[in-house]
């Protein structure tokens, strides 16, 4: 038995590789969530950072490598369910000394047929090495929980555990493992893990919802200490999910909705027209990653699935399961005692109260005092001036406390006000996300060089330095550029208040010189052209030579050789000075080229006049990179279109409004029919790794870097015959520049339709 | 062409696992269904009643309690006509934590919405930590209704929901006066715009 769990833990990467977020580094064993906070690998540095600078040649292979596993699979026809794999069958992967010696075809194995229930536990036995390891882990946690009481005081732990306990009592309980007595031990493993992992992971803390997650975890593993582990490993993940910023949910709203919109524009249109695009009632499915919307046997099945397609993403040395502390806790986080001064008594304690993401009584007892009738309307003014002072002290120590501050700041504001600084082109930071740790907009105005580059065509690299240092924050060049290009529908936003943008924009001239030029570059999207785009215009002025040399090299640089160049660049920013503006220039022009007008891919190309597209119309879209997409887990999108897609003609039939779409899917909780969705997810996913539809930067930054790299480039042209475009839907598409160069291939563009199957 | 003469929407608020959902769930399906998974994000339940020869639809809204949703549910606030406040008699905490939920009310949801303090649990009496009076007391000095429930024993659940439909209708025929048909009324199924709540006071 013990080999599973070896064989398992050093999975590597294929088939997965191409939802790596940030993950683009190779080699790297790979395994099962279930596994993977289990994987110890001491020779092997796997840093996120380190990934960035993962030699340029691998990633173009691994890429095709995913391409042949998701050809293979499916070729001309879906193949059909596979059953579980079972033991025996688990046993054809292995070699003689119990080790994987087809990881990436085992990982398919599992994608396309789950595992038997009985192989998901981490097996009783394990090889000496691996024996040791989780031995070492498990006091490690086991010391953990003793330390409960010197990491935080007795009320506290109380607090935290009572919180927990809530959530426990009410988590999975018709399941086997979990019913019955309050008092099952089974219940307390889970708040006991739970809890541990709150107070060992303050900034973070615990959040409903989190016990959903590690729920099944335990009912598997049913061990307490490996299931931490695990769940350590999985929060690496989806910590952001849980962040009170809530950024990293809106990034993954912001990339349904494209979804959604790109695959079947005449549903996205029907949500539109009843308010319901935002897509809100999917919250749940997005945050738990669709664990409460299948009955709890198939969301195991789900789960495997799902996390065989995850892009590999080991720890560096071994889980960590401490997480980061509470940096300058409570009010000594706040240095600068100008801000200090800018929060009332009140208000210092509300936002130790939302740092702790919970709502915690007051200790007084509530009478009229307490009561701020008038004072509360203050706050937006006071967190603007958070914001405001906060740029002025920007040094890379203050980085994540002013991310504290920020954070406190977006959610004293309202709802998702954030979304519309996020468009779902964010280009690969890989290198950065990783860290799946949101920051405030203007923590992210601060460090982040790459704006610059927006305008400017000269990067000091020297100045990029920085940023591979920030990747700890999760710092990422995609939101921060995206700020500027909010081409894409805007989300709700509270007008009543929103410092979000205002103390953001107030804040640009004091957060770098080259304000001016961000500034018309955000007008920009918004119709105006400016000087500083000028290198934008060339791009676009020879994007629509459809059959230029140019765009030809665009083309083909998408699998060539050059392509693995451009990612290279693109997971390291140090490398990629010089590259930097045209990079974000193409972007730019992707985000904003497109326009409702220009449905087809073999529509000429918009001038550049098509900038005035406005950034709120709905508009064609591409879809962002595999391992952009779904920032880490591009798979569960596919599943949440599926599900929408299931119902999308009742929905359409029936006239459903807002509230009875989320009540018709709230319905459906624990109840859809997981065939059908990873049928078609499946399907869905495929036609969209195939297509390569997504936002090819690569493309654009080699043309617009220079139309001589077509020339270097010109052996990969044979490629080219491969059809690197293919619409997913017959909705509109944007004519951005690699979909113009898509038509100069000979067109197999009709051939996959991501359309539902009515 | 909507079968109904009025359309109340009602948010539900209040700490983490104080019966919220038990409550919405008691009243428009008739179920207690323990064992349900928290809340995440928001809900979103309908149930028509009729009061005096009225057909009211009410569109409950069921809010996640942990302060990490909260920016989600604060989205949901500006557009209710009613908040039920919900606490549970027996946690202290919950209790204490309603000058924070009034904060948030205050500066998010509009200035005319009709605010109810429910002390649920009622069924755990011996368990009890918040006594009657002193939740009276502060209902009262907040203008606030008042009203103890037990979503497990179907205990003034009907009646929580039933008297708030009849303060909404009463208001929005008080508000139609008031304004002259001049502005729009809650209740008539309408787009309500309400006056930016923090640009007030």
């Amino acid at each position: 038995m013990h080999k599973h769990l070896v064989t398992l833990i050093n999975l590597s990467p294929v088939l997965v590789r191409l939802s790596s977020n940030g993950g683009l580094g190779h080699h790297k064993p790979q395994r099962c969530d279930w596994l993977r906070a289990a994987s110890c690998r001491k020779n092997q540095v796997f840093g996120i950072c380190s990934t960035s600078l993962y030699p340029v040649s691998a990633v173009g292979r691994t890429l095709s490598r995913v391409q042949q596993a998701f050809t293979w699979s499916y070729g001309e026809e879906i193949k059909p369910f596979k059953p579980p794999l079972n033991d025996s069958e688990f046993h054809s992967y292995l070699n003689g000394q119990g080790q994987l010696t087809r990881p990436e075809e085992l990982r398919l194995r599992i994608y396309h047929g789950g595992v038997e229930p009985s192989l998901r536990k981490v097996p009783s036995f394990l090889p000496t090495e691996r024996m040791d390891y989780m031995k070492k882990k498990t006091r490690e946690y086991e010391q953990l929980k003793r330390e409960w009481t010197a990491r935080v005081s007795h009320e506290e732990l109380e607090f935290i555990r009572g919180n927990v306990l809530k959530d426990v009592l009410r988590t999975d309980r018709a399941h086997p493992y979990y019913a019955g007595s309050e008092d099952s031990p089974h219940l307390t493993a889970l708040t006991d893990l739970l809890t541990t992992f709150a107070i060992t992971h303050p900034q973070i803390s615990y959040c409903q919802g989190m016990s959903d997650i590690a729920s099944p975890i335990l009912a598997v593993m049913d061990n307490e200490a490996h299931t931490f582990i695990c769940f350590c490993g999985i929060m690496k993940r989806l910590e952001g999910n849980f962040r009170p910023d809530g950024q990293l949910m809106s990034i993954k709203f912001q990339h349904l909705k494209l979804l959604v919109q790109y695959s079947d524009s005449e549903f996205y249109s029907y949500l539109v027209s009843r308010g319901a695009d935002d897509l809100f009632f999917c919250y749940r499915w997005l945050l738990l990653e669709l664990k409460r919307e299948f009955a709890f046997n198939d969301a195991l099945r789900m789960l495997e699935v799902t996390w065989s397609s995850l892009p590999p993403d080991p720890p560096e040395t071994e889980v960590e399961l401490l997480g980061p502390l509470l940096e300058g806790d409570e009010t000594t986080s706040f240095k600068d005692e100008s801000v200090v001064n800018c929060l009332k008594g009140d208000e210092v304690q509300t936002e130790k109260q939302h740092r702790r993401h919970m709502l915690r009584p007051s200790r007084e007892e509530p009478d009229m005092s307490r009561i701020p009738i008038t004072e509360g309307r203050g706050a937006p003014t006071v967190g603007s001036s958070i914001e405001i002072k906060a740029v002025e002290y920007d040094t890379s120590e203050e980085i994540r406390e002013k991310s504290n501050l920020q954070g406190y700041c977006c959610q004293k504001q309202t709802s998702f006000g954030e979304f519309e600084y996020y468009t779902a082109q964010s280009e690969g930071s890989l290198d950065m996300e990783d860290a799946e740790q949101p920051q405030g907009l203007m923590t992210l105005e601060l460090i982040n060089p790459r704006r610059q580059s927006t305008a400017d065509s000269e990067n000091d690299p020297g100045e990029r330095t920085p940023l591979i240092r920030n990747c700890d924050y999760g710092l990422s060049p995609v939101s921060s550029h995206s700020v500027f290009t909010s081409g894409l529908p805007i989300w709700k936003t509270d007008s009543s208040s929103s410092p979000t943008s205002s103390p953001a924009n107030s804040s640009w001239p004091v957060v770098t010189p080259d304000f001016p030029a961000m500034s018309t570059s955000s007008s920009a999207a918004n119709g105006s052209e400016t000087p500083q785009r000028t290198g934008k215009k060339v791009l676009n002025s020879s994007s629509p030579g459809i059959s230029s040399p140019t765009a030809n090299s665009v083309k083909t640089s998408v699998i060539s050789p050059s392509h693995t160049q451009t990612r290279s660049f693109l997971s390291s920013p140090i490398q990629s000075f010089g590259g930097g503006s045209s990079l974000t220039g193409s972007r730019f022009s992707a985000n904003n080229l497109p326009s409702p007008g220009n449905t087809s891919p073999s529509t000429k190309p918009n001038t550049p006049s098509s900038l005035k597209t406005d950034s709120t119309s709905t508009k064609p879209c591409s879809l962002p990179p595999p391992h952009e997409f779904g920032k880490g887990n591009p798979f569960m999108l596919f599943l949440c279109l599926s599900i929408l897609l299931e119902h999308r003609d009742h929905i359409i039939k029936n006239n459903m409004d807002y509230n009875e779409i989320a009540m018709h899917f709230d319905r459906l909780v624990r109840r859809h029919n997981l065939s059908r969705v990873l049928q078609r997810a499946k399907t869905l996913f495929a036609d969209y790794l195939q297509s390569e539809v997504w936002d090819s930067e690569e493309g654009d930054e080699v043309s617009s870097d220079s139309p001589t790299t077509a020339a270097p480039q010109s052996p990969s042209l044979t490629i080219s015959a491969r059809p690197i475009y293919r619409p997913l839907a017959s909705p509109p598409l944007s004519p951005n520049s690699t979909y113009n160069l898509a038509t100069t291939i000979p067109s197999p563009s009709a051939e996959v339709s991501l359309s539902p199957v009515s | 062409m909507e079968d109904y003469d009025y359309l109340f929407k009602i948010v539900l608020i209040g700490n983490a696992g104080v019966g919220k959902t038990c409550l919405v769930r008691r009243f428009t399906q008739g179920l207690f269904p323990p064992g349900q998974g928290a809340t995440i994000g928001v809900d979103f339940m309908i149930k028509t009643v009729e009061i005096n020869g009225e057909k009211v639809k009410l569109q409950i809204w069921d809010t996640a309690g942990q302060e990490r949703f909260r920016s989600i549910t604060q989205s949901y606030y500006r557009s209710a006509n009613a908040l039920i406040l919900t606490y549970d008699i027996t946690c202290e905490d919950s209790f204490r934590c309603l000058p924070e939920w009034l904060k948030e009310i205050e500066q998010y949801a509009n200035n005319q919405v009709v605010t109810i303090l429910v002390g649920n649990k009622i069924d755990l009496a011996d368990k009890r930590e918040v006594l009657r009076q002193r939740a009276e007391d502060f209902a009262q000095a907040q203008s606030m209704l008042y009203l103890e429930t037990s979503a497990k024993e179907s205990d003034n659940v009907e009646k929580l929901f039933l008297d708030l439909a009849c303060e909404l209708i009463r208001e929005a025929k008080q508000n139609k006066l008031d304004n002259n048909d001049t502005a729009p009324m809650p209740g008539e199924g309408k787009t309500i715009s309400y006056l930016n709540c923090c640009s007030l006071n």
